[in-house]
């Protein structure tokens, strides 16, 4: 039997079987399949005063508080739930170690397509 | 009649199962190292293992070549150990696989599992997670060897059940010890919005000589029926798939009876070698990544996996119900292949 006929038997032997679990399924002691969808946010943190990407900044996903620290080029990247919009906030974490900044807030509106850029306020 | 009717439209779907065998969910057992020494270990862990942790690269180049026969996103790649939060550079695999395109998850004894850690594994994509939980706090701890073990796992349960994005549920493992908190456990588990799946302790690893360990078939009985009356109150509890449970099928887990080592389960283990899930016997291992190609091995060899006619001897030789069961679980079957271990049918039906 050719192997479209194998599938073509799959879907029908599935149907009549009236199994809800044919595909959905765990081995032993395997953890389950992951049905559910996530998306990758990135981007880089930059300072307003001088353009130079910023490391150590906390970009928190406050929907769930997930968060991840910015890298020493200034970029962060996370997998995140997906959701209608993302809210993040982004927060000095290191003190004055790479500059102090004020903390901001943002939301990204629907799913973001592109690395993102944010601009942090420097302090004196 | 109806219900003839699915059995039969079932077996042929197992059997076209068989023929196309999908690959759809792969282990990798990534260290034998671990940080407890379980009494039903089924795995050779030890702290110390002398099989040093598989180098990320060697398995990500063993799988990518899949991508000429199947989608990536349509395989989930399950690390498992030893304990994989033993390694430092968990998370940053697991970000790999998806750079990758393959999704992914972990089997973890929550020791390590802190606040941080799930953060950490959340951002490179962690999908999936099963926890153990095998008692309320004394004998948690007892099969676990350490005292702390239970509060680690309860931390662990918190943390898992408060994210939404994790495909998660709790393993517990059912022995003399923990039979009559059962239910506790299980509402401990529904509380934190959570799955359950209920294994016995197979006769195979350190545990074949912790009498302990094992149920009577009477309690094996008891605990079918548990599972059946808690699925009436809501319980998302199921039974493993570790077995036929004749009458039960579809009472106590969804859909029927259904051994996919081999057939949509592969794995490569700690030192290589490639096989189906990791707990079934070495003798089955249809070959090594450091000497075959994986994708090779798998569209052409497994063959003992994909038909299970040899499985049709000892008990099994006359049995009616071989044909529903196809020789039970194949982590029950040894090197020698004249009998399976456990009968599960058998155990629950002779009452």
């Amino acid at each position: 039997m050719s192997l479209r006929w194998r599938k073509i038997k799959r879907k029908v032997l599935g149907f009549v079987s009236f199994s809800a679990a044919l595909f959905i399924f765990q081995a032993c002691y395997g953890a389950p399949q992951d049905t559910q969808s996530d998306i990758i946010v990135q981007g880089t943190v930059k300072s307003d005063s001088t353009g130079q990407t910023v490391e150590g900044i906390k970009v928190t996903f406050t929907e769930t508080d997930q968060y991840v620290i910015t890298d020493s080029s200034g970029a962060f990247y996370f997998y995140l739930p997906e959701y209608n919009n993302y809210p993040l906030r982004f927060e000095d974490n290191d003190s004055t170690e790479n500059g102090s900044f004020n903390t901001f807030d943002t939301i990204i509106q629907g799913t973001p397509a592109a690395p993102i850029e944010i601009t942090l306020r420097q302090t004196p | 009649m109806l219900n003839r009717f699915r059995k039969a439209s079932f077996r042929h779907f197992r059997e076209n199962e068989a023929q196309l065998h999908d690959l759809m969910y792969l282990f990798w057992e990534c260290t034998l190292r671990c940080n407890l020494n379980c009494l039903h270990c089924g795995s050779d862990c030890s702290k110390d293992a002398s099989v040093p942790d598989m180098p990320f690269d060697d398995f990500l180049n063993a799988i990518l070549p899949l991508h000429k026969h199947y989608k990536r996103d349509a395989i989930i790649v399950i690390i498992t150990g030893g304990e994989p939060l033993m390694r430092k550079d968990l998370a940053e695999n697991g970000r790999r696989l998806r750079e990758n395109g393959f999704r992914w998850g972990i089997v973890t004894n929550g020791i390590l599992y802190d606040k941080e850690k799930q953060n950490e594994l959340l951002n490179a994509g962690l999908g999936s997670i099963t926890l153990s939980l095998d008692g309320l706090e004394d004998n948690h701890n007892w099969l676990r060897g350490t005292s702390v073990a239970y509060k680690k796992a309860l931390n662990a349960l918190e943390l898992i059940g408060s994210q939404k994005r994790l495909n998660a549920d709790v393993v517990t493992c059912v022995n003399q010890r923990n039979f009559s908190e059962l239910d506790k456990i299980s509402d401990l588990v529904h509380q934190h919005g959570l799955s359950q799946r209920l294994f016995t302790i197979s006769p195979i690893g350190r545990a074949k000589d912790n009498p302990e360990l094992f149920l009577t078939n009477a309690q094996m009985k008891e605990m079918m029926d548990f599972i059946v009356e808690k699925r009436k109150e809501g319980h998302e509890i199921s039974f493993s798939c570790e077995g036929y449970t004749g009458k039960y099928e579809e009472q106590v887990r969804e859909g029927f009876f259904f051994c996919r080592a081999g057939i949509h389960i592969g794995s490569i283990l700690a030192d290589g070698s490639i096989g189906a899930c990791p707990n079934i016997d070495h003798s089955f291992v249809q070959g090594n990544i450091y000497k075959d190609d994986f994708a090779d091995v798998w569209m052409s060899r497994f063959q003992d996996f994909r038909n299970r006619s040899w499985a049709r001897t000892g008990i099994c030789a006359d049995c009616k119900e071989f044909k529903y069961c196809n020789g039970n679980g194949l982590h029950l079957w040894d090197e020698k292949r004249d009998e399976v271990l456990v009968c599960h049918h058998r155990r629950i039906s002779d009452l």
